[in-house]
């Protein structure tokens, strides 16, 4: 325990006896005020009224038609990356590979997209799906594997493994797949191979992320699978005392989690792209991790945080249109608002006290 | 000079950034606390180095404000995951996109800037020997590093404290019941030590490629984190680590300007693959019983949850 002298007496952090439901709504509220003030000074110091900023993020991430769906697109890719890293958290692993394992599925669904004749939408876009998860998920696994066989640290192997991945997608895009005006990125999908729309420019990304987010939860929280991974995470000994096989679920566990973020790769793609280019992603797979983090490992919350985040984005993206400020200024707020949320965690558990 | 003294050179040159951060995570890591924020720290250093050599044409102040940049993103690591003991991974990476955002932010005017940088100067007589020649032929930010690898060494294991760290690494318990300092420690760790992985962020805007550009790190922050396992936690080991890592981007370059035929695109995913493949052969069970992890490395220090 650490201890500040002050003025005779001792501050030092005791252990709550009880968890308080509104307490913790409070700090968080707080955390989040306190963020927004370090948002402010940003502000003030480019010589921009906060409130004139801040106004102008919310109203153009949420309420202006382009904005909006801009907000609902990137919840998309935002979602799939969170159930990916949420899905390992419940096994407690690290998946810092969602970025590699997206840009793999998405990948493998544009190869076939361009290069084969598969036919109407209805089987073209479930087999590129399909193609997708599978090769993310074939991503996944070899980091799965690594654990499992070698007990390699997964944070590491799915680090390389992004790397691995996003120069793979660099070379595809400059080499093979350039197209004909030499720029490089491929030639447009046929529209067979574009993700039908909701509305809009809205594709139906959103009502799958839907759909995956009620499956994931139903197979976690009332199926026998979802039992034993979560009993596989809690502890191993007790795992393999009930005759778990816990090394097979560690890789089962990643390959399902890097077939997520393919979806998400295949989704951008399909969905956002309509081509093959060298930057599929703009780091989704890294800022899932933290939207995982803030929801809980609950999926259907994390669809609202992805939507939040989401929001973000595109507000940040107002600003580098309308205020001309640089665009690095959404890593500058989800930096500090992390760091914020994660400084408040502690007074949920513990209190100040003066003794 | 002789084809393999120059390569040597190269090697030493281009490793040495890796070689601040890797280093430096050794003693992070020693303490019990990993720091993921490294590659955000690097830029943060990379940034901090040129904006200080751009105004006010020091170089020496260029890296003692790039160390001091770092140190101050070490802080906010460490007060989170020490004494609030926040979830480490997380707090790396919310370091890494925040240093990095930070960087990007207040860069985007010294794009395509100049300053002055480093450059190299032989020591006379050691320079003339053949292969050990390619140390002695470096700029000062090498010689620096040389420094650098020798007193993390010495400190680790020839003295006292050095031990002491090691123990709260290892059994921070044992170490609250010797009477140590654990939040002490591991603050004076994870400060220091993110404050030279910055001046490794440094030496790449003001030595290796002397300019600043967003993201010019290019994971060489993550490559650190890998070097430091199968370096087994050895601060001379990681030299050699990021040595070997120099070598392969300086065989890029030669491989290239000799016209061999090598797809650009292998060369660059080579490091990742070669750090997974080593990482492979170190986590077996076979090196895992000589390479232990540090015991407490991830976990925080709660002395009454004991």
């Amino acid at each position: 325990m650490d201890r500040k002298k002050d003025g005779g007496k001792v501050m030092r952090l005791t252990k709550r006896l009880h968890k308080h439901r509104l307490l913790d709504l409070f700090i968080t509220i707080g955390s989040l005020v306190l963020s927004i003030l370090l948002a402010a000074s940003i502000f003030l110091f480019y010589g921009i009224n906060p409130l004139t900023a801040f106004s102008r993020m919310v109203k153009a991430a949420f309420f202006e038609g382009y904005g909006f769906r801009q907000t609902l697109i990137k919840t998309v890719p935002l979602a799939l990356c969170a159930f990916s890293v949420i899905m390992c958290f419940k096994m407690k692993l690290w998946n810092i590979g969602a970025e590699g394992q997206l840009y793999i599925g998405g990948l493998f669904a544009s190869i076939i997209a361009l290069r084969v004749n598969t036919g109407p939408a209805i089987i073209t876009i479930p087999l590129l799906l399909t193609a997708g998860a599978i090769t993310g998920g074939i991503w996944g696994f070899i980091a799965g594997y690594l654990k499992a066989k070698l007990e390699m640290n997964e944070i590491l192997s799915t680090l390389m493994l992004n790397y691995i991945a996003i120069t793979l997608v660099e070379y595809a895009a400059y080499g093979p797949f350039k197209g004909a005006d030499r720029f490089p990125y491929s030639k447009p999908f046929r529209s067979e191979a574009c993700l039908p729309t909701l509305f809009s420019d809205v594709h139906i990304g959103i009502i799958l992320v839907i759909i995956f987010g009620v499956l994931l939860h139903l197979l976690m929280e009332h199926t026998r699978f979802g039992y034993k991974i979560k009993v596989c995470g809690s502890s191993r000994e007790t795992a393999e005392y009930a005759g778990f096989n816990y090394t097979g679920n560690i890789i089962t566990v990643l390959f399902i989690s890097g077939a997520l973020a393919g979806i998400a790769g295949m989704i951008e793609v399909t969905g956002v792209q309509h081509r093959l280019q060298p930057v599929i992603s703009s780091g989704y797979g890294f800022t899932a991790i933290l939207v995982a983090w803030l929801s809980k490992q609950n999926f259907l919350f994390s669809i609202v945080v992805a939507f939040l985040f989401g929001g973000l984005i595109v507000s940040g993206e107002e600003l580098q249109i309308a205020m001309r400020l640089p665009s690095s200024i959404i890593g500058m707020f989800q930096g500090i608002l992390f760091i914020t949320i994660l400084g408040s965690e502690i007074f949920k558990e513990y209190k100040l006290e003066l003794k | 000079m002789d084809s393999i003294t120059i390569l040597l050179k190269c090697a030493i040159a281009s490793g040495t950034s890796i070689l601040f951060a890797a280093v430096a995570e050794v003693i992070t890591e020693r303490s019990g606390v990993l720091n993921l924020g490294l590659e955000g720290i690097m830029l943060v250093g990379a940034f901090s180095g040129f904006l200080v050599a751009h105004q006010t044409g020091s170089l020496a102040l260029a890296v003692v404000a790039a160390f001091l940049f770092g140190a101050v993103f070490g802080l906010i690591h460490a007060l989170l995951t020490v004494i609030m003991r926040a979830n480490q991974v997380v707090s790396g990476l919310s370091i890494t996109i925040l240093g990095g955002a930070v960087a990007s932010f207040f860069g985007k005017s010294l794009v395509g800037q100049t300053a002055v940088s480093f450059t190299n100067f032989k020591i006379p007589y050691f320079s003339e020997i053949p292969i050990i020649g390619a140390f002695f032929d470096q700029n000062g930010l090498v010689y620096l590093s040389y420094l650098f690898v020798i007193l993390a060494a010495v400190f680790l294991f020839k003295t006292k404290y050095g031990l002491y760290l090691k123990v709260i690494g290892e059994s921070p318990e044992t170490a609250d019941s010797m009477g140590l300092s654990v939040v002490k420690y591991r603050l004076f760790a994870t400060i220091i030590g993110s404050g030279f992985a910055a001046v490794g962020g440094a030496y790449l805007s003001l030595a290796d490629t002397p300019s600043w550009m967003d993201h010019m790190t290019g994971g060489r922050g993550w490559i650190a984190i890998a070097i430091v396992i199968f370096a087994a936690w050895n601060p001379v080991y990681a030299a050699f680590g990021a040595y070997l890592f120099g070598g392969l981007v300086a065989l890029q370059f030669r491989l290239q300007a000799f016209g061999y035929d090598v797809n650009i695109y292998f060369l660059k995913m080579l490091p990742y693959i070669i750090t997974l493949l080593t990482l492979t052969i170190f986590s077996s069970k076979k090196f895992r019983k000589i390479y232990g992890p540090i015991a407490s490395l991830g976990i925080p220090y709660d002395r009454e949850s004991k």
